[in-house]
């Protein structure tokens, strides 16, 4: 067997994994009617509940459908200020970049609303299937920053911040633009 | 109409800025790869870079079509490209490459003019550019899906503009590929004439071609689908 021929048998090898490897993908998200949700054109209403994943303050994950509020967190009076990054699986440098930049800012802006619970921090992938509502409650298009204010444990205002794109490239401005963003909403009442 | 005028510029511009943002790096090295292969004359390099560009636009016209009726959401069509079309696209790309490299040659081919499918994909020259533009126009990644959906759509409604300004987009897309092409082209021909090698470069122009698809291929194949890069 010349090399052209292992050349050709290894490349075609290796589109058949491709395609088993999607469809065992598919099976395992149990996706056979992908996004049959936004294909039904749904929009749910704007999510109170935060999304289980890792957040910077030591904040719980909510329950599907409920409003968490353990002891450690604010009263279910007080405002809270939501700051998402929703992102998919595949990661591209300036999505971790964007992801950084904003968590960086809450963190060294915000330490002691982030401490008690008046900023939250939530990166949520969509592509998991319970995350995946989010992309409509959001009309998401893209990777995104949106900062949600919630009072007596109803979302009342959110805002894709999308300049986030256009100051990926430059640090500062990006910071202040998160900074000013989440001061405004911590501003209202 | 100077408003329109604008618009049409700020479109064209955001157009160039996807086209030269990093995310389209793998996609736009396999088009000017397959665009500046036609090293023998360059009407070539030319009619495959306005094809290229053409296909490029007519993506955009009918994704930007579909949105502006809103036969399709934004979230939806941005969302389930950016998932699927760039899951797609690796395998897609290795089986051209191997094609244009000679790897795959199906004799079971039912061409009517009786040759396989490499002898296609040489007839497909100048409309494979056209293909290819508008397969590489629907793999969006995040910033070409916030400068698509996020700017140009919005731009498009408030001018009520479903033609004009997706169109300019398109064309801002194309252009930095087929620039980069016709100099790449341009340099390749100039370097193979002062060496007397005009005919031995462009014999090596297509499976050069046809490797670079099928090492991009891999690379989105690793990227997208099994997410190890």
């Amino acid at each position: 067997m010349n090399y052209r021929a292992v050349l050709k048998y290894s490349l075609l090898a290796f589109v058949a994994v491709c395609a088993a490897y999607l469809m065992l993908q598919r099976s395992r998200s149990g996706d056979a009617a992908p996004d049959a949700s936004l294909a039904a054109g749904l929009v749910a209403a704007a999510p109170a509940q935060p999304a289980s994943e890792a957040a910077i303050p030591p904040s719980p994950p909510g329950q599907p459908g409920t409003e968490a509020a353990p002891a450690a967190q604010p009263a279910a009076s007080r405002q809270r200020i939501r700051v998402y990054y929703f992102y998919t699986t595949v990661r591209c440098p300036t999505c971790r970049a964007i992801e950084a930049y904003t968590a960086d800012t809450l963190r060294e802006s915000f330490p002691e609303a982030l401490s008690d619970g008046t900023v939250e921090w939530h990166p949520v992938n969509v592509q998991l299937p319970q995350n995946r509502h989010f992309i409509q409650d959001y009309q998401l298009f893209t990777k995104s920053v949106v900062i949600s204010r919630v009072k007596d444990g109803r979302q009342v205002e959110w805002k894709n911040l999308e300049r986030v794109w256009e100051l990926a490239g430059n640090r500062e401005a990006f910071r202040n633009y998160i900074r000013g963003e989440v001061r405004a909403y911590l501003g209202r009442s | 109409m100077p408003q329109i005028l604008l618009a049409s510029g700020v479109s064209l511009w955001l157009g160039v800025l996807t086209s030269v943002s990093p995310c389209p790096l793998a996609t736009n090295i396999a088009a000017v790869s397959y665009i500046g292969k036609g090293l023998e004359s360059a009407w070539r390099v030319f009619a495959a870079g306005a094809l290229y560009t053409a296909g490029r636009t007519l993506t955009y016209l009918a994704l930007a079509g579909l949105v502006v009726t809103s036969v399709l959401s934004i979230p939806q069509a941005s969302y389930y490209l950016q998932t699927y079309m760039n899951k797609l696209l690796g395998p897609v790309l290795i089986l051209v490459g191997m094609a244009l490299t000679g790897l795959l040659n199906l004799g079971f081919s039912v061409s009517v003019e009786g040759g396989g499918l490499q002898r296609r994909f040489s007839g497909w020259g100048l409309w494979g550019a056209g293909l290819l533009g508008m397969l590489f126009a629907l793999s969006f990644c995040p910033v070409s899906a916030a400068l698509f959906f996020g700017s140009l759509i919005p731009l498009a409604l408030q001018h009520e503009s479903a033609v004009i300004l997706p169109g300019m987009y398109g064309l801002g897309t194309g252009l930095p590929v087929v620039a980069f092409a016709a100099l790449i082209a341009g340099g390749a021909r100039s370097v193979s004439r002062a060496f007397e090698r005009v005919t031995q470069a462009e014999r090596w122009a297509r499976p050069i071609t046809g490797a670079v698809f099928i090492v991009v291929g891999v690379y989105l194949s690793l990227t997208h689908i099994f997410e190890v890069l």
